[in-house]
């Protein structure tokens, strides 16, 4: 076990999970003094029953629904985070319920920014600019598919805001609402969270705490992963895969984002094509060039991937190599969804220069154009 | 965006579930009673009360409610569904309804509902893992066996209840509880 001489760490948000999670939102929202919350709920189909869900288990509380929204919302913009706002001021609301994920999560983070400042949401787009506590604010995760709902970030028009005030203050992980995730977002979802685990246990910021939250996640998506993608409405794998997207969130709250999280992000927003994917198969690549070069893989990281019947079986010199096999294993059990190199899903060679300029502009902590070459080439190829 | 679309709406109630969990807890608070005059361990908890002691345990925020108290003569006393204007030292709240509802169709066991931190405890929590004790006991003279193990932590051997005094106890709790003394 690496014994760093200095860390910090936040453990937050709350996590409730499992059985009757639902009904114990309007204890902990009393706890904050809050009983009025403004409840988001993602919209398309099926969504009027998450919609009748949430409000079933809030019966024989003492709390008021301030309002429902469930209409539909494309991305995060200004837009619809100042009207979301407006419905919050409206209806004096005092507290937020997200349920859903993605650009939902994003809105309902920016609702409560402009409520608690008083300002523009994109005004308070950079990092740490958000001043004091939001409103209280209960997430209630369908899929984590962005990987950044339970984490310290949200998007808005665009730009990040980066803000430990921004973490949700409890996420409540109920299978009545995780098993009515699709195919798509399941898998998307697992692997935003296998990328963010993988980077944060291997960041510079790697700490016993960040090792905790990622092996938590790491075993539970090695898991569950498969079969949640296989049925989606399976109630125990949906739980496990919320949970681990989750406990990756909080890992990445507290490490910077790595390689992968920004070669994925400059990916996806030129092509298209989903973000999880291609962080997916950037941290492959990633630690299968650190093998290449020599670097090895952390013990920690090993056995969480491996799992501790393959790592302790494994000599010392091939535990990094189980690992590695441990990733090829669970993406092979993902079947057709899974696709083996960033060529087989369309990406040309010609978008991995501008994907690699665009990562390294867009990383605050210099990240060097070779080593991102290096790593988005061996992705490409899928070796 | 119209916000008249998006009225305040303010949740039902879950009539027909309370009114269970209020008949269980009027069934377990008579029992408690009774069972302090029959099973010497029960009485032996209450008497290591402290005089005037009381709990309630029920659903928060609006109930229902059974408060049980302690005695002069260190019995435990059923003192009905109404907290309002009694003195109770000790206050122990199941979160909502539905947490309930698994305590009371054994789904969960008390100790289990407990450690998943489905109550919430106002009070000494001293008494209050006595208070399970006790519950765990009345719950085995209430409840065949099939039941009763899913609701208590560990369903007592032979050497520390025989059927012998679980089943003439059963029959003097459930006739005492019934006519209520």
């Amino acid at each position: 076990m690496q014994s760093p001489n200095y860390y910090e760490f936040l453990g937050r948000p709350k996590m409730i999970s499992g059985k009757r999670a639902l009904e114990q939102i309007p204890l902990e929202l009393e706890g904050y003094g809050a009983g009025r919350p403004l409840i988001l709920v993602q919209g398309g189909p099926g969504s009027r029953g998450l919609a009748d869900t949430i409000t079933k288990a809030l019966y024989d509380s003492s709390l008021v629904i301030g309002a429902l929204y469930d209409g539909a919302i494309a991305g995060s913009t200004s837009g619809i985070a100042s009207e979301l706002a407006g419905l919050f001021r409206a209806r004096k609301c005092d507290s937020i319920i997200a349920i859903g994920g993605g650009a939902l999560v994003d809105v309902a983070k920016c609702v409560n920014m402009e409520v608690a400042e008083k300002k523009p949401a994109l005004g308070l787009s950079g990092e740490g600019k958000i001043s004091r506590e939001l409103k209280p604010m209960v997430l209630v995760p369908v899929a984590l598919v962005s990987g950044n709902e339970a984490a310290n970030r949200a998007y808005i028009d665009g730009a990040a805001c980066i803000s430990h005030f921004l973490s949700p203050d409890v996420v409540v992980i109920d299978h009545r609402m995780t098993s009515t995730a699709e195919t798509g977002p399941t898998l998307y979802s697992g692997l935003t969270a296998l990328a963010h685990a993988v980077e944060a246990a291997i960041s510079v910021s790697a700490n016993p705490m960040i090792d905790a939250y990622a092996y938590a996640s790491l075993r539970l998506l090695c898991e569950q992963l498969p079969a949640a993608v296989k049925k989606p409405s399976d109630k125990k794998s949906s739980v496990a895969v919320a949970n681990a997207a989750a406990l990756a969130a909080i890992a990445f709250s507290n490490a910077p984002a790595g390689m992968a999280h920004y070669l994925a992000e400059a990916l996806a927003d030129g092509t298209g094509i989903n973000a999880g994917i291609c962080m997916a198969l950037l941290v492959r690549a990633l630690l299968k060039t650190r093998m290449a070069e020599k670097k090895g893989i952390r013990e920690e990281l090993c056995l969480a991937l491996a799992g501790p019947g393959m790592f302790s079986a494994a000599p010392a010199s091939g535990r990094a190599k189980a690992a590695l096999g441990a990733i090829d294993g669970m993406f092979a059990d993902l079947g057709g969804m899974m696709p083996g190199s960033l060529k087989e899903i369309g990406v040309t060679q010609e978008r991995l220069n501008e994907a690699v300029r665009e990562a390294v502009k867009a990383s605050p902590s210099k990240l060097s154009a070779k080593e991102c070459m290096a790593v988005i080439g061996r992705a490409w190829n899928g070796k | 965006m119209n916000y008249d679309n998006y009225p305040e709406i303010k949740p039902g109630r879950k009539t027909i579930k309370r009114i269970y969990i209020a008949v269980m807890l009027f069934v377990v608070g008579r029992a408690i009673q009774a069972a302090c005059r029959v099973d010497e361990t029960v009485k032996k908890e209450f008497k290591n009360l402290k005089d005037g002691f009381a709990f309630a345990l029920g659903v928060h925020p609006y109930g229902p409610w059974m408060i049980v108290g302690r005695d002069a003569k260190g019995r435990a006393k059923y003192m009905g569904w109404n907290p309002e204007g009694k003195k109770i030292p000790l206050k122990m709240s199941i979160k909502n309804v539905e947490s309930a509802i698994l305590v009371f169709t054994f789904q969960e066991s008390t100790a289990v509902a407990f450690a998943r931190n489905r109550f919430v405890v106002n009070g000494d929590l001293i008494d209050a893992l006595a208070v399970v004790r006790v519950l765990d006991l009345v719950e085995v003279y209430l409840l065949p066996k099939l039941i009763a193990a899913l609701a208590v932590k560990r369903y007592p051997k032979w050497s520390e209840l025989s059927p012998v005094r679980k089943h003439v106890g059963r029959i003097v709790i459930y006739t005492r509880a019934l006519l209520g003394f």
